[in-house]
């Protein structure tokens, strides 16, 4: 095809294009470098942590050095020396500040560079008429600033970050953390269990639908560091949320670690959206750098009726792994799943989602469209699995890969198990690459080879993209559209 | 006695109510058209009769030929004579026809205490049939519906219903998706199995259909109760005024 | 035989006990490949569910080393074969007994210049030489661990040479006979068969199983195509539910080849086919289609893995199987497409009916992908008959039992209906409708809504 060595020319830029790239020089405090028991403890510590907490960390650590770290077949990757890495980095500001107006004006800054609403009267960058959204920044390891806080409260929706929960609402967060994801649940998770440092906490009461999205901003910025943040999500019965999650690096030639765990659980007819648009550091054109996005997501869909869906849009990291699942327990239960992920030059991605149908007349849907291009290689791995109980369940997969240029790869593994014979699984999938047809309709119609790869693009990924919010479905087309800018003509 | 007799009839699908209360009695030789706006339960009312898994009688009695019909599996039903053409006749790939008709004329037959046909046979019988009705051999020889056309489904249904030569027939927008030339030989296909015996029940939106299959009966359903009953004139007046008034009469 | 690391390599001891009786011993090539297959095995072990393609099937059964290699074979007859249109065909037949050429009950009549069907055991003595560039050359040992024990086991089997130019006018059938004494019995067969340039064959394969105690049959079948070469290979697996039958067939296709499989799987407690093409010169088209019946305990397993190495190739899948009782189906598919592969025009689908709520059906169709411009999908499906079908039948009088069993075969014939040899697609839907009423029947109404 003729647009191929310019598409992959064109998109060999993008490395150079990462807008995000920029340090903040602001003074960190570090935990020393290292990982060990007293790491685990000073990260309690310097979160003011009762005891228990404390407990299921060196559990968690306890538990960690008896596994062993994965290897997949792909993606690989260079050891990780875990020894090698800070895990605990925070602005040295002194203790969270109360109010913005306390913020040092450099994190300001950086959220607005990164057109990221702290300020409660702004919306987000470049959108108008957007939608009210209230958000915890999180910066290395702490969350600097959480908005729309109060507003919230009236409605006895808690919005605050993980560490503030776990001194403030210990009675919830004992009763879910580590329910969904369990701290023996796999290498990363245990690991992340030991030393998460931030992430936010979200408690959605009965009957209320919550009246903004809600959304964390991820920023890692400090050298060396891992990042672990843990995100927990509750959804009473008959609740309604909408979580947006974005992240963002600076540019650095060694890899960082981020390794999160998000759990999500929703009880009785409630529901929860959760969208993500990963935008981490991915690397240069030949692979040094970027951030393992090594992440497990899982959502429990407890109650009857209940409802869960993730939206992804995945175009940063150099290597990404990740898998958002649901547990589809509650009767009539439903799960949803919408991918997007780019990978390029030197990127790898391994991701996908588990869909465990175990109460009646659940239902599971899963849209995942890969775009492969330079040398980077992609795997969409799921699994959907139908439990002897789970009659009448459905599930529909539709996992479509394009391939631009002729140095990348696609792979698509499904795994599919079916216990009950009134429970229905169809799964489809493609790889192809952009139609000569197609692209011709498009330039004989007057437009360029740019704007033609970018529509057909943007086409393949539509399913996908319409589910985001309003607010992240520009900005992700946006993103879409950067990673295509100059590929070709 | 009446061939079909619905006594209060309530149905339920998924929980929802659809037909709240009805009554119609069709004898023997008649024929009845069944009108109504769109959703108020006239398919629902042919899956009921006919036997459709998930379609729940919660009230009333429906006496075919005397018997209990309710009490009869959806197999039993046709073999006894209620034949349903669908408004949405399905493919069966990996069937052919002609074997699809065979089986079904066969269990008919045997249910009769009559020889079942062999190949042969059976071949010269639906040809003759399928002849008046344009289906082609080919048509038969495919496989059920796969690929048809919607006016070929429709030509095939009634094959079909004059192969099993049923008691009671219940035609489901039979006339929709027909070219006017194809409507004529539909249309005569069904008049010719007008008998003083054979029931007709004829669901249709349109007044066009009821020139060529002059009904005895005409009954508008809305919100799944027969509102209003009239001879073949009432056809030509709801053409004319629609169906708004039944709408808020029933509301 | 566990070794250091914990992992079980049970009959290995047997395979080296009898490698210096085994059929060409002393010639080089020949102890060289079976000490690389005993080594590939031992290395891999008896395959768990931590392997990839092992995930669903279990060998458990295996792990214990009950099944003893079989001392040669017995002096039975040739049993009544169970389809009646391929037995009475005319055919070039060849018996196997317990993986032991049986010269006796072969029917080669006159075979054309220049095509040689003869026993491995036989050629390995008398011309190994003409063996070398074939035997072993094509089954990845380490991707195959069973096939590397049947490596180490190698010592009889059917050899066949179609020389070039030549179109075969009868097919060949092998029959392939385990017959067990009281005791668990275990047997290697290794078939080769290479196609000259421009040949064409038919190829059909019988596996059943006399009465006895309990077997073990571990086959590998290794076939090259040369150019323009076209081979039709129909299996009909229907060995006793005593049985563990594991099939292991390796295909090199040249440029312009054809490949046309077809699998009918009824029979084993665990029957496994997995089928390697490996696709290495352009213009070639690789058709793989299988249809499985399953019921009790048994387990019946498809793994396909088409290679396309070169462009322009094209491969089709489709299986498709019913599982009864408390049968596990499993398919498990991988397209792998290379860098040089453009054109490539690959497709895959499994579809499963569950006819029991204890039944299960584990599928995993696979893509890997490098080349850009080409053409690849697969679907895979699982559920029970589609109710609205099912009651257009019942609807138009025909019995429930009737209707359901119609409506099974029309679900299978997709594949079926792609045979091009009559008689056999014939039989296989014969055999079908057979086991429908033998085992569908037999339980026929307790789904009744
Ligand atoms: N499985 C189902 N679950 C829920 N509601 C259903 C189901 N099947 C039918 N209905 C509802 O029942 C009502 C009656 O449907 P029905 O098909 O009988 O209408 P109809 O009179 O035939 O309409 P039309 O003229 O459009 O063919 C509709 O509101 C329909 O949505
Ligand atoms: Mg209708």
């Amino acid at each position: 095809m003729a647009a191929d060595a310019e598409a992959v020319e064109q998109v060999k830029s993008i490395g150079e294009q990462y807008k995000y790239g920029f340090v903040t020089d602001i003074e960190i405090e570090f935990a020393p470098k290292g990982l060990n028991e007293d790491i685990v403890r000073l990260i309690s510590e310097k979160k003011e942590e009762p005891e228990w907490m404390l407990e299921w960390r060196l559990k968690a650590y306890r538990h960690w050095l008896t596994m062993e770290e994965p290897k997949w077949q792909k993606p690989q990757y260079p050891a990780i020396d875990y020894q090698d890495s800070y895990y605990y980095a925070a602005p040295k500001s002194g203790d969270k500040p109360k109010s913005l107006d306390e913020v040092d004006p450099k994190l300001l800054e950086t959220y607005e560079k990164l057109g990221i609403p702290l300020r409660e009267q702004e919306v987000l960058a470049g959108v108008e008429g957007a939608p009210m959204v209230a958000v915890d920044a999180v910066f290395d390891s702490v969350s600097v600033a959480t908005t729309y806080k109060k507003k919230l409260e009236e409605q006895g929706i808690i919005f605050c970050s993980i560490s503030e929960a776990v001194r403030e609402h210990p009675e919830l967060v004992k009763q879910y953390l580590g329910s969904v994801v369990p701290y023996s649940d796999n290498y990363f998770a245990t690991l992340n269990s030991a030393v998460f440092t931030d992430g936010s906490f979200v408690y959605i009461p009965k009957g209320t639908r919550c009246p903004m999205e809600l959304s964390t901003y991820f920023r890692i910025n400090a050298e060396n560091t891992g990042q672990f943040e843990r995100t927990l999500i509750i959804a009473d019965e008959g609740s309604y949320v909408s979580y947006l999650e974005g992240c963002t690096a600076p540019q650095r030639d060694e890899n960082q670690l981020h390794a999160a765990v998000v759990e999500l659980v929703t009880l009785d007819d409630a529901e929860i959206k959760y969208s993500t648009v990963q935008n981490w550091y991915p690397g240069d054109e030949n692979g040094k750098g970027g951030i393992y996005n090594f992440v497990t997501k899982r959502a429990a869909c407890r109650g009857k009726n209940s409802k869960v869906s993730w939206t992804q849009v995945e175009t940063g990291s150099a290597i990404t792994w990740k898998y958002p699942s649901c547990i589809l327990q509650g009767d009539n239960s439903v799960g949803e799943f919408y991918s997007v992920a780019i990978t390029n030059n030197a990127q790898l991605a391994d991701t996908g989602t588990k869909m465990i149908h175990i109460g009646k007349n659940t239902r599971s849907r899963i849209i995942s469209k890969g775009i492969s291009a330079g040398n980077a290689d992609q795997t969409y791995r799921g699994l959907v699995r139908i439990q002897r109980g789970a009659s009448g369940a459905r599930n529909y997969t539709q996992c479509d890969s394009l391939l631009i240029g002729d140095k990348c790869g696609a792979h698509t593994v499904p795994y599919i198990e079916s216990q009950n014979p009134s429970a229905q699984v169809e799964h489809e999938a493609t790889t192809s690459s952009i139609g000569d047809d197609q692209l011709f309709y498009c330039l004989q119609r007057g437009m360029d080879e740019e704007e033609a790869v970018a529509l057909i693009v943007n086409g393949f990924c539509k399913e996908v993209l319409q589910t985001l919010p309003m607010e992240f479905a520009v900005e992700a087309q946006k993103l879409v559209g950067i990673s295509l800018e100059g590929s070709v003509g | 006695m009446a061939l079909l007799e619905i006594r209060n009839l309530h149905a339920t699908v998924d929980d929802k109510p659809i037909i709240n209360g009805l009554d119609l009695t069709i004898g023997g030789g008649e024929v009845h058209a069944i009108m109504g706006p769109n959703g108020s339960g006239k398919s629902t009312l042919s899956y009921v009769l006919s036997g459709r898994a998930g379609y729940e009688v919660t009230e009333g009695e429906v006496l075919f030929d005397g018997k209990n019909l309710l009490e009869m599996e959806a197999d039993e039903r046709a073999r006894e004579g209620v034949f349903l053409a669908f408004q949405y006749p399905v493919e069966i790939p990996g069937v052919t026809g002609i074997t699809f008709l065979r089986t079904a004329v066969n269990a008919v037959r045997q249910h009769h205490g009559e020889a079942p046909f062999d190949a042969m046979d059976f071949v010269k019988f639906v040809r003759e049939k399928a002849a008046g009705l344009n289906v082609s051999d080919d048509m038969l020889k495919r496989a059920v519906n796969t690929g048809f056309s919607g006016g070929e489904k429709k030509r095939m249904e009634i094959l079909q219903m004059a192969a099993l030569d049923p008691k009671l027939a219940i035609l489901d927008e039979t006339d929709s998706g027909l070219d006017i030339d194809a409507l004529k030989v539909v249309a005569d296909g069904v008049n010719a199995m007008r008998t003083k015996e054979r029931g007709l029940l004829v669901i249709t939106h349109y007044q066009r259909l009821l020139d060529y299959i002059v009904p005895d009966h005409v009954h508008v359903l809305a919100k799944g109760r027969i509102v209003k009953s009239g001879g073949k004139e009432l056809a030509l007046e709801l053409e004319e005024s629609g169906y708004a008034e039944f709408l808020e009469d029933a509301a | 035989m566990p070794d250091g690391s914990g992992h079980m390599q049970p009959y290995l001891d047997q395979a080296l006990e009898g490698s210096g009786s085994f059929a060409g011993a002393g010639t080089d090539w020949v102890d060289a490949l079976r000490r690389d297959g005993a080594h590939a095995y031992g290395l891999h072990g008896l395959p768990k569910r931590r392997d990839e393609y092992w995930r669903y099937t279990n060998l458990n059964a295996l792990a214990d080393e009950q099944f003893r290699l079989s001392d040669g074979a017995p002096a039975i007859g040739l049993p009544s074969l169970p389809h009646k249109l391929v037995a009475e065909l005319a055919t070039y037949r060849v018996v196997v007994v317990n993986g032991r050429l049986r010269p006796d009950l072969c029917a080669l009549g006159e075979l054309p210049d220049d095509v040689l069907v003869s026993g491995l055991e036989d050629m390995l003595t008398a011309a190994p030489a003409r063996l070398e560039p074939y035997l072993g050359k094509i089954i990845r040992l380490n991707d195959m661990p069973m096939a590397a024990l049947n490596t180490a086991f190698l010592n009889d089997g059917m050899v066949m040479f179609v020389g070039d130019g030549i179109v075969l006018d009868k097919p060949v059938h092998l029959i392939s006979i385990t017959a067990p004494g009281a005791d668990a019995m275990m047997v290697q067969p290794r078939h080769l068969v290479v196609m000259g340039k421009d040949t064409t064959a038919t190829l059909i394969e019988t596996h059943i199983t006399t009465e006895g105690g309990s077997s073990f049959n571990n086959i590998v079948s290794e076939l090259h195509l040369d150019e323009g070469a076209n081979l039709n290979h129909f299996v009909f697996q229907e060995e006793s539910k005593t049985t563990v039958h594991l099939s292991g067939t390796a295909v090199a296709m040249a440029a312009k080849t054809t490949y046309d499989s077809f699998v009918l799987q009824s029979g084993a407690a665990i029957g496994r086919s997995e089928i390697r093409a490996y696709m290495n010169g352009p213009g070639s088209d690789c058709r793989l289609d299988g249809v499985y019946l399953a019921t009790d305990k048994q387990v019946v397993d498809n793994t396909t893995f088409v290679e396309h190495a070169a462009p322009e190739c094209r491969s089709r899948q489709v299986y498709k199987g019913v599982l009864d009782g408390q049968s596990r189906g499993v398919f498990q598919g991988k397209v792998h497409v290379m860098r040089d592969a453009q054109k490539t025009d690959g497709h895959q689908l499994s579809r499963a009916l569950l006819l029991s709520p204890r039944a299960e059906i584990d599928a995993r169709p696979e893509l890997e992908i490098y080349a850009d411009d080409v053409k690849c999908s697969h679907g895979a499906t699982a559920g029970e008959l589609d109710e609205d079908l099912m009651f257009y039948l019942l609807s138009r009088g025909i019995p429930r039992e009737q209707a359901r069993r119609m409506l099974i075969e029309a679900f299978l014939s997709e594949a079926i209906a792609e045979i091009p040899l009559e008689q056999v697609a014939e039989d296989f839907t014969t055999h079908v409708r057979q086991w429908l009423v033998d085992n569908v029947d037999a339980h026929a109404g307790q789904d009744a809504t």
